[in-house]
């Protein structure tokens, strides 16, 4: 493996998938997680974000160095992730969305994933085909392609009728509260802002909004922490859709921030010195597997 | 997670300063974990620990030979269930010695075909528990004040003026029988059960099995409830899914909903410390089923291994991202 700072990506780590989380991203069960850090642990050594950041800013990367980052601020990460990496003496990246934390507004995706589960895509449809939504086409990748808060307000009317409101606080328990955000900042995990309610605003169909959902996420991180966040988080790494102004768009409101994106690949000090980092989103594989899948995953070695 | 198909009810737990616990448990290495976990998450609040029944013969520490000796012991068994002696004798004397071996050679198979499943799924999740608990339980052991106290019979009046004596507020069963009305009314506070299970669509025993033969995926979960004398059918606190993946064999979904259940009952006990009033899910009297033990046979064990070899759970995951 080549020497340089690799941060993987998981979003949760937990032994519960509900159906808010099933039709998404993949939960990675606490077992799983544990395999991959043994595996890893093989293959170089554990770096907190901060330590991996001013290695490779110092040019002292000399062997394949790991970080770990967990994306949408899911409980699951202190409950089990935390003990995990202490084990290695290691702590970890997590990025929150502060309406969520708030308990403001739940996941607009994990919504669709719930109106899955108990048949109320069908309402979504008939709402959606004034959008150009046609039958056959996914629900998932339209609202993501033609993302609007139109849409957004769509998807909310039809869960709110189709659920209660004892429902509705319970969806909440899969984020973690202000009080674990604490705990997680006082054992010095990295916490980073990743936009109020998790919109897209990486892609030219949401660009405009790029300011104001980050700024307004920094309000409630400083009121919350007392300081300003280091990292921003973009939401929906989607390598080709993103647009070719963000770069541009980020660096006007940045302040001197880090842009943090997927795009599968190490990170090396040419991409840092530009303030943008990189992660790999590892599969949910055995850690025997993980190699091998991660070399897939990075566009069959192109990174490692 | 909370059941979405029934209504809510909003609760009133007695008031106290002092919630104590007392758990009564299976004997096996997953419940044995679940023991330790509990005095790990609540120290001393843990009064007492009963063990319901010895560890079962063939597990853990028993060799090839003894091993092969059980299972004999179950061949033959079987074999006396379903045919006399007598009428064996009288089978040879007016058939012939070949015929009679032959029809014996055919009668036998099938009653060695489902020993063997089962033999094999009892193997498989006596490996799964060492892999998923072993490391586990040796290191909360380290910590423990408590070890399991075998009990024989729980329904029997002196286990009831025992646990009368402790007076817990808490008591949680996971693994045990049914307990009588009696035991779970000598509880202060509430008696709650551990469910492997998708409450109320499956109820009884080996409920995972039966959620992968009906081919529902979002029936393999687990649930938490408040104990009553009816199989797994009080008031609904907690229920939730296990993350299974394409890779997984029936027995890990089974030990998976385990260990989700383990976390779910304590997230359950303390949220009723901070907040006395919740809400419970009732069960319909009349909804979904109850399974016993011995309904799940060697046609359903075989039907879900053959799903499960034509990756029917790798499929059904994808499908159930495919929206």
């Amino acid at each position: 493996m080549k020497a340089g700072w690799y941060i993987f990506l998981y979003h949760n780590i937990s032994w519960e998938e509900t159906p808010y989380t099933r039709g998404l991203e993949p939960t990675h069960p606490p077992n799983i997680f544990q395999d991959h850090l043994s595996r890893l642990s093989e293959l170089g050594e554990f770096v907190s974000i901060s330590e991996g950041l001013s290695r490779l800013d110092s040019g002292t990367v000399s062997s394949p160095t790991f970080s770990f980052w967990f994306d949408d601020g899911l409980v699951g990460v202190r409950k089990y992730a935390l003990p995990l990496l202490e084990k290695y003496n290691v702590t970890g990246g997590l990025s929150v969305c502060s309406h969520f934390f708030n308990r403001q507004d739940f996941f607009w995706r994990f919504k669709l994933s719930y109106l899955s589960y108990i048949d109320g895509l069908r309402f979504l449809r008939h709402r959606l085909k004034k959008y150009g939504y046609t039958k056959g086409m996914s629900i998932k990748g339209f609202c993501l392609d033609n993302f609007s808060e139109a849409i957004v307000e769509e998807i909310d009317t039809v869960f709110r009728n189709v659920t209660s409101d004892p429902e509705r606080e319970d969806a909440f328990r899969l984020f973690e509260t202000k009080t674990g955000l604490m705990e997680l900042k006082e054992k010095e995990w990295t916490l980073a802002n990743h936009t109020a309610a998790h919109y897209p605003v990486g892609e030219d169909s949401f660009l405009s909004h790029f300011e104001r959902q980050f700024s307004e996420c920094e309000a409630e991180y400083k009121a919350l922490f007392g300081e300003e966040s280091k990292f921003w988080v973009l939401p929906f790494d989607r390598g080709k859709c993103r647009s070719r102004r963000l770069i541009e768009r980020f660096r006007e409101c940045a302040n001197n921030r880090y842009l943090v994106l997927v795009g599968n690949k190490m990170n090396t000090p040419s991409n840092t010195k530009e303030k943008v980092i990189f992660r790999i989103t590892p599969p949910v594989c055995k850690g025997t597997h993980l190699y091998r899948s991660l070399l897939d995953v990075m566009n069959f070695g192109t990174g490692l | 997670m909370i059941p979405h198909e029934l209504s809510p009810r909003k609760i009133r737990f007695p008031e106290t300063d002092h919630h104590s616990i007392v758990l009564i448990s299976g004997a096996n290495l997953r419940h044995q974990r679940f023991g330790y976990l509990l005095q790990k998450e609540f120290g001393d609040l843990v009064l007492a620990w009963f063990q319901v029944g010895k560890l079962p013969d063939s597990a853990y520490t028993k060799g090839r030979r003894e091993k092969l000796r059980i299972l004999w012991e179950k061949v033959k068994r079987k074999l006396s269930v379903a045919y006399e002696i007598e009428a064996i004798r009288d089978y040879v004397k007016n058939q012939g010695l070949i015929k009679s071996i032959k029809k014996g050679f055919v009668s036998f198979l099938p009653a060695l075909h489902t020993i063997y499943l089962f033999h094999r799924r009892g193997r498989r999740q006596l490996y799964l528990d060492k892999t998923f608990f072993g490391q586990e339980l040796e290191e909360l052991k380290l910590h423990a004040k408590l070890s399991p106290i075998v009990v024989d019979d729980p329904h029997s009046e002196e286990f009831v003026q025992r646990i009368k004596k402790l007076d817990p507020y808490f008591l949680l069963s996971v693994g045990g029988p049914l307990y009588s009305k009696k035991l779970l009314e000598s509880v202060r506070g509430v008696p709650i059960n551990q469910h492997a299970g998708y409450s109320p669509k499956y109820k009884g025993g080996n409920t995972v099995e039966w959620a992968l033969y009906n081919r529902d995926l979002y029936g393999v979960g687990s649930t938490v409830h408040i104990t009553t004398s009816g199989a797994d059918a009080g008031p609904i606190l907690r229920r939730s899914h296990p993350c299974l993946l394409d890779s997984d064999t029936p027995e890990c979904c089974f030990v998976k909903v385990f260990k989700l259940g383990n976390e779910l009952a304590i997230e359950v006990v303390k949220d009723i410390m901070l907040n006395k009033e919740i809400f419970v899910y009732d069960q319909p009297s009349d909804g979904g089923m109850t399974y016993l033990g011995s309904q799940l046979n060697k046609d359903i064990l075989g039907a879900i291994y053959r799903d499960f070899s034509k990756k029917w759970l790798k499929k059904e995951l994808v499908r159930l991202r495919t929206f």
